[in-house]
């Protein structure tokens, strides 16, 4: 049966008011998106065999979560951010961060909004005070939550930023389809790029499928 | 669904989130519209019809063509942007407690790293619950109009 506009708009209204309300007051809406990947990320290792656990800025056990809104350093963090610690048996540990800065093979640092690297390096930057390199990262999450469609240069910058990080494991993910960016990153064997829209229990359960075999070959081979 | 009925419920939703604050989501639509919508445009002339695949796909032409958005795929913009801007976060909030349980009861904040500014919070308790059934409930509305949209689209 043809819907009716007044009546639709009528019951649209009625929800909208709200959910506006929390919209407009709320953390804007990609800062929740890389906590999420974050969550994501730390669920897939779990899943394999891993001992997780979330750790503040002094690698105490986190007992409130805060996540950057902006890019910032590993090394000299302005706030006491939250990471994962994620640790297989007989194997280096590794951490997950949100939003920091990673040198990439041209030296240039990038922002990466959710990238695993090994723990390791993680203490060496954290005492030197420099930027982590590409080398020990075992993957990146890019996040792109857009509410209108996600422009066609997405594709080009992950890529580019993927070469720069030694085609380590870069993921993209987008609320939303966009045929002809998944197509440009998918034509790269080393680079990947899913939908992971809000609500969607079938596109987290593919980030998860694909997270896990990453996580899965770390448990096997050792190798970032 | 009609350019006119699309035109209306286009104008009704543009007016609601007006009234609750959202211009916002409005302009990024525009934005989005003023564009213009790029499409592939896949020629191939009668004499390839007989080549073999792998010669035919090397002689085809791909081209791209601008052009304006029709009512319709407007409105699907609009409906896309609303679900993303205003579902999204209530969503985003249930998608995260099923993925790390330990975080329930928690607040997460989030913060800009060495600048002086506000910590926001969004509170992980039992009152997203009637959050994520609205947006739920939001977002059925929105797909119910997309369905009639699929139907005139295809």
């Amino acid at each position: 049966m043809p819907i009716s506009t007044n009546q639709i708009l009528a019951e649209i209204g009625t929800r909208l008011g709200p959910l506006a309300k929390d919209v407009r007051q709320s953390t804007k809406h990609y800062d929740l998106y890389e906590a999420l990947t974050l969550g994501l990320v730390a669920k897939s290792a779990a899943d394999v065999g891993a001992t997780v656990g979330f750790l503040d800025t002094n690698l105490k056990q986190a007992t409130a979560y805060l996540f950057r809104s902006s890019p910032g350093s590993l090394a000299n963090p302005g706030q006491n951010f939250t990471h994962a610690e994620i640790r297989f048996a007989n194997l280096p540990p590794l951490e997950a961060h949100a939003g920091i800065w990673i040198a990439g093979k041209s030296q240039v640092p990038h922002e990466c909004d959710c990238v695993v690297l090994r723990k390791d390096e993680a203490d060496a930057v954290r005492s030197s005070g420099r930027t982590p390199l590409w080398g020990p990262v075992l993957l990146h999450a890019e996040c792109k939550y857009y509410t209108k469609p996600i422009p066609f240069w997405q594709g080009r910058n992950f890529l580019g930023l993927t070469l720069d990080l030694g085609w380590k494991g870069g993921i993209l993910l987008m609320n939303q389809d966009r045929a002809n960016v998944t197509q440009l990153v998918r034509s790269r064997k080393m680079a990947s790029a899913l939908r992971l829209q809000p609500g969607n229990t079938a596109d987290r359960q593919d980030v998860l499928k694909l997270l896990r075999r990453k996580f899965r070959r770390y448990r096997e081979t050792g190798d970032v | 669904m009609t350019e006119e009925q699309a035109t209306d419920i286009y104008e009704g939703l543009v007016s609601l989130l007006g009234e609750h604050g959202l211009s916002w989501v409005i302009d990024e639509v525009h934005a989005a519209v003023t564009e213009g919508k790029t499409e592939v445009n896949e020629s191939k002339s009668p004499q390839d019809e007989g080549l073999l695949f792998a010669h035919r796909r090397r002689r085809t032409g791909v081209g791209y063509v601008q052009r304006d958005w029709t009512n319709q795929e407007r409105l699907a913009l609009l409906i896309n942007a609303i679900e993303a801007a205003v579902c999204g976060p209530a969503l985003i909030t249930s998608d995260l407690l099923e993925v790390v349980p330990a975080w329930s009861n928690h607040s997460l904040a989030f913060a800009a790293d060495g600048l002086d500014r506000e910590i926001d919070f969004v509170p992980l308790d039992g009152s997203i619950q009637d959050r994520v059934a609205l947006a739920r409930g939001l977002v059925g509305l929105l797909q119910e109009i997309r369905g009639e949209l699929d139907a005139n689209l295809d």
